[in-house]
């Protein structure tokens, strides 16, 4: 009897010794703080090298010469929007939708961004400096772009049809041989923005790329930015430039198009790309 | 005084407890893991054996639970919380108890009101998805909740009135229900005998708390009336963590004869108003810009009622039971908060104020029937009814709603059955095989869209557990269960995709989890419980929730693998030591990256002792490696130290409870999101950790009288 006493006694004392000491000491050892997350930094730049000409469903060849857009942001997102939005809507049904807290997980969540009143110049071939992008470490899939009406603030000549608008579009349509030369000025609504553009990218934190947005004329689905719009009624015949302003039909139909996803995209520019980039246009 | 009971107590250590000291392992104390029911707890949480034999003891004014045949454990992870270890937990809510239970992280982001964040082997059951929790027998989670699917608020459960918890970690049994994806929980109320009389408390803390409970009992154990009743009032840890809640609950024997079985009508009542603090941001909190238990929300407050009669009924026989549960219940939740500040709206800012509303009631009944001495069939089957009705507005610094984005009122059915077979060859092998159908049929009318939508889901879980005893205190397990996470109300009426008009072939589904567990545990004298089990959890359609877009996300498929270990000792009748650690390696299958909130790695360790002299002590340790968060960052380390001890002297006790002893400045829970506050200047919409801070150094003393 004594010795199972004992037994028991030293059982117990080992029990309540060693294990908070190895747990202790375990848990001091790994001690560590809150850590952010890692963040880089990547050049974003207009690029211009996709405005080739498209051929709309009216049967226009529609070539650009130039696209100017007020942006106030460009937000880089991980997961979840995507460039299909069938997708998103399928998840939508799916699973539930109720609301607790933030931080569970974030897919679709901006993880980077440029913030900064911008104007995107673009024109064929042309490469514009944009600022520097921050982003959180990771993979992207996706992209938003949110516009803003021009003012005073971005320098422009008082008498710029940019100056109270959100984008405007200079080009040609061709048809049966015919040329008519366009400029259309458009509006967003409030909050207007292009949400879930492609972007793929592996951002780590060795990444060293030059991030390039890119206005698409001709989506993947074949859609052009002016389909439906039939720029020969639009003509008054003397020669001028026809101008699409906000209210008329032309001017909602590009609208629409400008605010969908299929028509931009940023790509990672390797080095030897990058290195080609001109000033600053807007400048 | 304190040093001459200290010197009785370790006078006690030394001395040989006549229960522990016996031989005959019929009458041992509660090992652990085994069953040691009182008279007057409920039944639902306890085995069909039939064949218990309860004999109870007192040491010094505590009872002893002996138990005479022990129920074996049928699956390895499986843990009972009673005895001398629920005795010493901390009390503050019932659902803080569950702090005490192995390998299940518990984070309160609001205040003491609103429902708590559960983590359990690499789930991030939010505030109860993944998690089945049953008071009673009645099932609490929130089908559709407004806030997060499966909801929990454990308010209305009064500490006093709970004489055991039982957890069982993974979907092994099939009378484990939806939710049941990582693992149930169950709370048996009753009345512990050295509570039963008139029983009241006063408890004080330096939160400016007040709580008061009042108890009434029968003295004899075998009855299982009583009526309990709880107040608090407490201003919180930090800034509008303030608490108002008021509980009742009562149990009243309506039929007590052996040959009809024993029917008990149960009764709660539950009222509580809350502040809700938000989370804090990590920068702001190193920068001194706010203090650590601030409120970053000043507004934020929560509502939460609860009333609910069930009637309770059980027959036992030698060769067969059977119980049946009836219950009806009236919900209200209502929650104003706001996380991300004026994030999304720059000038009516983000803050929403959700309610909902719910009628339920519901059927259920089990029973079990000995087809041979070694085979027993077990069948269940239930039916749940539930209205409810739920909306959600944005509003604006004044208080305004601005926008509706839910508006929902519908019918939720629930039907479950099961079968098992228990086969038992020889006593010390045991294999059990079943399965379990659950069907949700909805109609739901989502006002926001004008849509009126229907459907149902339906999933087969089958079930199967095995455990064999080679001998040399050795035991075998294995296990496999797939576990279901039903659908939501809203998802039946949604707007459907962009481009497809079709709206009469939605896939709406549920989520359900593929459950593997092997363990083995070793058993030495009675001094020293060893138990490991490895597990694996697989899912194909996991979804997790994603606050910017006001959806849970379809992440594809996950994988939980882990290991969990524990170690207890009941090296004499009135001591228990336990200690816990759990790994779990949880990912998404598509891109390895880890499930966010997830600890890697968690312990504790806890002394619970009740002397029969009548002192008693409970300290437990608590820790956390550091858990991953969204987008690659990382929480930090956690641990904590909690501290219970009284002392009872015939008809008065008296004691105290210290939360966070160490007086650390706890990250109990850890979030990365993008939020912006401060409306003067430019900010940023990349992620930053926000935290939700565990309570500082908190002392609370209790004093309380029986007659």
């Amino acid at each position: 009897m004594k010795r199972q006493i004992a037994q028991r006694k030293e059982t117990t004392r080992k029990t309540v010794v060693i294990w908070p000491v190895v747990l202790l000491a375990g848990v001091i050892a790994g001690c560590v703080g809150s850590q952010q997350s890692s963040t880089i930094r990547l050049p974003l730049v207009a690029d211009g090298s996709t405005l080739s000409p498209c051929a709309t469903d009216m049967g226009y060849e529609v070539s650009i010469k130039r696209v100017r857009m007020a942006v106030a942001e460009i937000q880089f997102t991980q997961g979840g929007e995507q460039h299909t939005s069938v997708i998103r809507g399928l998840r939508d049904l799916l699973v539930p939708s109720a609301f607790a807290h933030p931080g569970h997980y974030a897919g679709g969540e901006v993880t980077g961004e440029l913030v900064a009143p911008l104007i995107v110049d673009l024109s064929p071939g042309s490469l514009q400096t944009l600022g520097e992008g921050e982003m959180v470490t990771g993979e992207y899939h996706g992209a938003n772009l949110l516009f803003r009406k021009a003012g005073d603030q971005d320098g422009l000549v008082p008498d710029d049809p940019l100056i109270g608008h959100t984008v405007q579009v200079e080009g040609s349509a061709s048809k049966d041989g015919k040329v008519i030369d366009f400029e259309a000025v458009l509006d967003m609504p409030e909050g207007g923005s292009v949400i879930g553009m492609v972007m793929l990218l592996s951002a780590d934190a060795d990444t060293n790329t030059t991030l390039a947005l890119r206005l698409l004329p001709t989506s993947s689905l074949d859609a052009t930015l002016f389909d439906g719009v039939d720029f020969e009624a639009l003509d008054a015949g003397d020669g001028s430039t026809v101008l699409i302003r906000p209210g008329q039909d032309a001017h909602n139909r590009i609208q629409r198009a400008f605010m969908k996803h299929d028509y931009f995209e940023i790509a990672a520019l390797d080095n030897a790309d990058s290195s080609e980039e001109t000033p600053d246009q807007s400048e | 005084m304190i040093l001459l009971y200290a010197a009785a107590l370790w006078t006690g250590f030394a001395w040989t407890s006549p229960l522990a000291a016996r031989e005959d392992p019929a009458t041992a104390t509660k090992p652990p893991g085994d069953l040691a029911e009182t008279d007057n707890t409920d039944d639902e949480a306890s085995k069909d054996t039939g064949d218990k034999a309860v004999i109870m003891e007192e040491a010094g004014g505590f009872e002893t639970l002996v138990v005479g045949k022990p129920h074996p454990r049928e699956t390895s992870s499986e843990f009972q919380l009673r005895g001398i270890p629920l005795a010493v937990s901390p009390r503050r809510s019932g659902g803080e108890m569950l702090r005490s239970l192995p390998g299940l992280v518990v984070v309160q982001h609001g205040s003491e009101g609103k429902g708590l964040q559960f983590f359990l082997r690499g789930f991030d059951a939010v505030h109860g998805s993944d998690i089945e929790v049953s008071v009673s027998g009645i099932p609490i989670n929130e089908t559709s909740s407004i806030h997060a699917q499966g909801y929990l608020d454990l308010g209305f459960v009064i500490p006093e009135a709970v004489t055991g918890i039982h957890i069982v970690k993974g979907p092994f049994g099939i009378d484990q229900g939806p939710f049941a994806t990582a693992g149930s929980i169950q709370y048996e109320l009753g009345v512990p005998r050295d509570s039963r009389g008139v029983y009241i408390g006063y408890e004080t803390g330096i939160t400016n708390r007040h709580r008061v409970v009042a108890m009434v009992s029968p003295k004899d154990p075998a009855d299982r009336t009583f009526l309990v009743a709880e107040g608090v009032r407490d201003n919180g840890f930090g800034e509008n963590r303030a608490i108002r809640r008021l509980s009742i609950m009562g149990r009243f024997p309506i039929l007590d004869s052996c040959d009809q079985g024993r029917l008990d009508l149960l009764i709660s009542a539950h009222g509580a108003r809350f502040g809700l603090p938000g989370l804090v941001k990590l920068d702001d909190v190193e920068s001194k810009k706010i203090g650590f238990y601030d409120a970053i929300d000043r507004d934020g407050n929560g509502r939460s009622d609860r009333g609910f009669a069930a009637l309770n009924y059980r027959l036992d026989r030698a060769s067969y039971g059977l119980k049946a549960l009836a219950w009806g219940m009236v919900r209200h939740l209502s929650l104003n908060q706001n996380f991300t500040g004026f994030l999304n709206n720059p000038e009516k800012g983000d803050r929403y104020a959700q309610f909902q509303h719910t009628l339920s009631g519901g059927i259920k009944a089990s029973g079990h029937v000995s087809l041979h001495p070694t085979l027993t069939l077990q069948a269940l089957g239930g039916y749940r009814i539930e209205r409810l009705d739920q909306s959600m507005d944005l509003v604006d610094p004044k208080g305004s709603a601005y926008r509706r984005t839910r508006d929902l009122d519908g019918y939720q059915h629930l039907v479950h059955a099961g079968i098992a077979l228990e086969w038992k060859p020889i006593q010390a092998l045991r294999f059990g095989a079943g399965l379990r159908a659950d069907v949700m049929s909805v109609s739901a009318h989502n006002h926001v869209d004008e849509i009126q939508g229907s459907g149902t889901v339906y999933h087969l879980s089958p079930r199967f557990t095995m455990s064999g005893r080679p001998g040399g205190g050795w035991t075998l397990f294995a296990s496999y269960g797939q576990g279901w996470r039903p659908p939501e109300a809203a998802a039946f009426a949604a707007p459907p995709p962009a481009g497809d008009e079709d709206t009469t072939t939605r896939p709406v589904r549920g989520t359900s989890s593929h459950v593997a567990e092997i363990g083995v545990h070793w058993d030495w004298r009675r001094l020293l419980h060893i138990g490991v089990t490895g597990f694996g959890v697989f899912i194909t359609n996991e979804q997790l929730f994603n606050h910017a877009a006001g959806t849970s996300d379809d992440i594809g498929g996950t994988r939980r693998l882990g290991i969990e270990a524990v170690v207890s000792s009941s090296p004499l009748s009135w001591l228990d030591i336990e200690a816990d650690l759990t790994w779990v390696r949880a990912r998404i299958t598509s891109t390895g990256e880890p499930i966010p909130g997830v600890p890697p790695l968690a312990g504790s360790i806890r002394v619970s002792l009740v002397h029969p002299l009548g002192f008693r002590f409970g300290t437990q340790f608590t820790a956390l490696a550091s858990r991953p968060l969204a987008f690659g960052a990382k929480g930090a380390t956690m641990y904590r130290l909690d501290l219970t001890a009284g002392f009872r002297w015939q008809w008065l006790d008296v004691g105290f409870e210290i939360d966070n002893v160490l007086g650390q400045e706890i990250r109990e829970g850890e979030y990365n999101f993008a939020s912006r506050w401060d409306t003067s200047g430019p900010f940023s919409r990349i992620p930053t950790i926000h935290l939700a801070p565990g309570p500082p150094f908190t002392l609370r003393g209790r004093v309380a009288v029986l007659f």
